[in-house]
């Protein structure tokens, strides 16, 4: 298969090879190309689509009618609780993820992603996630909503394992999607072609470089609440529950903290999709392209100030309150930015409306709706009235669903030629989507009006108030109707696969490098690429008369992937320690009743252990100056005792943890030693991790194995450093700070 | 392509005017490691909330596969650059 676009080859038939044919499973599962692993998000993403539209749909059918009895109180819990947890976690985030997999690399001209074996763990992480959070069915599906707020989601009030298994499920797929963050980043900065300058990628390009960024910082800060939940579950700690000195208001915190940014994280890629298909069905470049993706990395800032909007019936006092409804309504400025540069896009183009363009229309009219709901919740005052009111669905819906979902599906249409090289139906297309539409305004904007009467979320029945019964059933039939559309989508999706019309390379007439190369594409992209000097390489190509004016210059500088991907880990372990050292400060700058850091640590001993480990950060230092000199003994020295005060350092701790629990400290004696244990265990965890890899890069350097290459010690090195720098900061919290208030 | 080898290899098919064709690349061949790891990282996981014959399952998944996935890098670099 060739990748020159116009070849006769151009269209083939199948996505798999003629070989793979034989062995179609095994392929699929030892794939490790981004366009395959973008598919199997995306198929993924559809199988849970299914399941979480048919809880909606469970859902719906019980609200139908007042008092009505089809599902149980418990059983209402359980559906509302996965139905979230899957459309966030199963169906949105991988369908994103997908798109981001299958067209970054194409978009900057590259064969592949910067780690393409982790990107294969990453998206085998998701099925597996989704099957540990499935699982639970068998064990007692979790009835805590996805949002699992404490102490209802502590042993007392939820007994049963499901509960573990949300939080397990959780963890698996947040390790997913860091990793698939950290690859983004890294292909972004690394692996862009020739004249593709950060000024040059595509917005898509732009906006998922931004959002890779939001989930390296806010999933950490997930990841680290889920533990403590977990030791409160199966440790017997207390973190978050109130009778024993726990904070279930501190659960709120840290996950409206990641919970916030997730909706970024959602919407972003929404605003990347949309960035693209408008200007293509336009006829037009994109305007104020620099806002569009400014406004990104404001969001992606602002993202992480604004949580505490979600606590507002929380009580928080008046200063925090008047902070956050500040911040909530100034995050509208970057969003109402992009939608002005959307608008003025289309404004006097040549609009084609075709499926894909649909989609995005509706995408800009209801995220707008959603949005400008979204503005009526930053008032404290007017969402203590209506937070726990249909009012709040019917606004995250609009964002979700009128907003996330119409663009996955406008991306869908959009990019299903680039992906199978067919057409889908237009037809059908067509039916899809106003079905669509009919069904989402029939399902969700009712439920404004049914908040306003005072219709409370999450019960499972309700009286049989005046014009609550019709709201709710003309609300169900539209969710049927939504359910309509996707049996529509699939059929397409089927019936196109197969005998759709040939798509041929560029069929929108779009200006991106995806188009420049055959559908689908061949598996290492390109054999060549047309020049890049502007922001539109495939406009340049066809009209050479009025090629756009070329933007900036056009050296660029890729970046060590290696490097990249060790600082964005980085970052994304000191979100994941930060967060800890600030549990570890809200329980201890009082100290507990009992054991605490100053009546129970002993400062002298912890002293010398940690100045091993100091130590040992010079030492690889000198193994890194060494290997820089090209003097290999010595490196291998330096390493070596590298690796044995770091195992030290450990010992000591492993000393300090026996001490400790000899005088009956352990982790569920008191929030202190929970904390304790919470903070100084994972700063081990770390430094046995990296003992291993350091262990194992001197094995390979003993066995001969980097004669001729450069070790990846520097990279390694850096994580090293990194953990040394933590326990600066432990040491100064847990054990300095305490003695020092006290 | 060249599927032995898992390399890009310059087509035989003409170039467009101005457009640049790209070097040879080699591109890591279809494998199981990173599929298993992830099994193994769920097993670790699943252990936890469960038994410790599923945790020590998923340790020695973890392990096998990390060292699998160690040894094909190695082997990658040998015969390829």
């Amino acid at each position: 298969m060739s990748a020159i676009p116009g070849s006769p080859t151009a269209i083939a038939p199948e996505i798999l090879t003629a070989d793979e044919q034989a062995h179609w499973k095994l392929a699929w599962i030892s794939t490790v190309d981004h366009k395959r692993i973008g598919v199997l998000y995306l198929l993924f993403a559809l199988v849970f689509f299914v399941a979480g539209g048919l809880e909606a749909l469970c859902m719906r059918l019980q609200l139908a009618v007042p008092n009505n009895t089809l599902v149980s109180p418990d059983a209402f819990n359980a559906l509302f609780t996965m139905h979230g947890t899957t459309m966030i976690f199963l169906v949105a985030m991988p369908a994103l993820f997908g798109f981001a997999n299958y067209f970054v690399p194409l978009m900057i001209g590259a064969r592949d992603m910067a780690f393409p074996r982790l990107n294969a763990l990453s998206v085998w992480l998701v099925p597996l996630g989704g099957a540990l959070l499935h699982f639970s069915i068998f064990v007692g599906v979790p009835k805590v909503g996805w949002f699992a707020y404490a102490p209802l989601s502590e042993t007392p009030y939820n007994p049963e394992l499901g509960v573990d298994y949300w939080i397990v499920a959780l963890l698996v797929l947040g390790i997913g999607s860091v990793a698939t963050a950290i690859n983004l980043i890294a292909t972004t900065l690394s692996l862009r072609a020739p004249g593709m300058t950060m000024k040059r990628v595509p917005l898509f390009v732009w906006i998922n470089f931004v959002t890779a960024f939001i989930v390296v910082f806010a999933l950490p800060v997930l990841n680290a609440a889920l533990v403590m939940l977990l030791m409160d579950r199966r440790l017997g700690t207390h973190f978050f529950a109130g009778h024993h000195g726990g904070s279930p208001v501190l659960w709120q915190h840290i996950f409206w903290a990641f919970g916030h940014p997730e909706v970024y994280i959602l919407a972003l890629p929404a605003f990347a999709i949309i960035s693209e298909i408008v200007p293509v069905f336009s006829r037009k470049p994109i305007f104020g392209y620099e806002f569009v993706a400014l406004s990104s990395v404001a969001i992606a800032f602002m993202s992480f100030a604004v949580w505490a909007h979600h606590m507002f019936t929380v009580g928080m006092g008046h200063a925090a309150e008047t902070f956050f409804v500040i911040a909530s309504m100034l995050i509208a400025i970057p969003t109402g930015v992009k939608v002005l540069n959307w608008s003025a896009t289309m404004f006097r183009g040549r609009i084609r409306t075709s499926v894909p363009m649909l989609y995005a229309i509706a995408f800009l009219l209801q995220f707008t709706l959603g949005g400008l709901s979204g503005i009526t919740h930053a008032s404290a005052a007017l969402d203590w009235q209506t937070k726990n009111s249909y009012y709040l669905v019917a606004h995250f819906h609009y964002v979700a669903v009128g907003g996330i979902v119409f663009a996955i599906l406008g991306a869908v249409h959009y990019w299903f030629p680039k992906i199978s090289g067919r057409m889908l139906s237009e037809r059908l297309g067509r039916w899809t989507f106003w079905c669509m539409v009919v069904g989402f305004n029939a399902t969700f904007a009712i439920q404004h009006i049914l908040g306003f009467e005072g219709m409370p979320r999450r019960v499972y029945t309700y009286p049989d108030f005046p014009n609550w019964g019709w709201m709710n059933l003309l609300s169900t039939a539209g969710a049927c109707v939504m359910g309509v559309a996707a049996i529509l989508l699939v059929i397409n999706l089927l019936v196109s696969l197969r005998r759709g019309a040939p798509a041929g390379d560029n069929p929108w007439d779009a200006w991106t490098l995806e188009w420049a190369t055959t559908s689908p594409p061949a598996v290492h992209n390109f054999d060549a690429l047309p020049p890049i000097r502007s922001r539109r390489p495939l406009w340049d190509l066809a009209n050479p008369d009025r090629p756009d004016p070329p933007v900036g210059g056009d050296a660029i500088r890729p970046l060590n992937k290696f490097k990249c991907s060790m600082w964005t880990l980085i970052a994304s372990e000191a979100a994941f320690f930060g967060t800890l050292l600030l549990v570890f400060a809200w329980f201890n700058l009082r100290p507990p009743a009992g054991p605490n850091a100053t009546n129970s640590l002993d400062l002298m001993k912890t002293g010398w252990f940690s100045v091993c480990l100091f130590a040992s950060s010079f030492t690889l230092w000198r193994a890194e100056v060494a290997e820089r000199a090209k003097r290999r003994r010595g490196m291998e020295g330096w390493l070596a005792l590298t690796i044995a005060l770091g195992a030290v350092f450990i010992v000591g701790q492993g000393s300090e943890y026996l001490g400790l629990d000899r005088h009956g400290v352990n982790v569920g004696t008191n929030l202190f030693a929970s904390s304790f244990y919470l903070v100084t265990g994972f700063h081990g965890f770390h430094v046995i991790a990296g003992l291993i890899a350091l262990t194992t890069l001197l094995v390979m350097l003993l066995a001969g194995d980097y004669r001729r290459w450069r070790p990846p010690l520097e990279a390694i090195g850096l994580y090293w450093h990194f953990v040394d720098i933590v326990w600066v900061f432990v040491l100064a919290t847990v054990y300095i700070l305490p003695r020092l208030l006290s | 392509m060249n599927e032995e080898t898992n390399e890009t290899a310059p087509a035989a098919t003409p170039v467009p005017e101005n457009w640049t064709r790209l070097g040879k690349e080699h591109l890591p061949p279809a494998t199981f490691w990173p599929a298993g790891f992830a099994l193994g990282i769920t097993f670790v996981f699943w252990g936890l909330i469960t038994s410790w014959v599923v945790l020590v399952v998923g340790l020695v998944m973890f392990a096998g596969c990390l060292a699998g996935w160690i040894s094909e890098l190695r082997h990658e670099r040998k015969v390829h650059f």
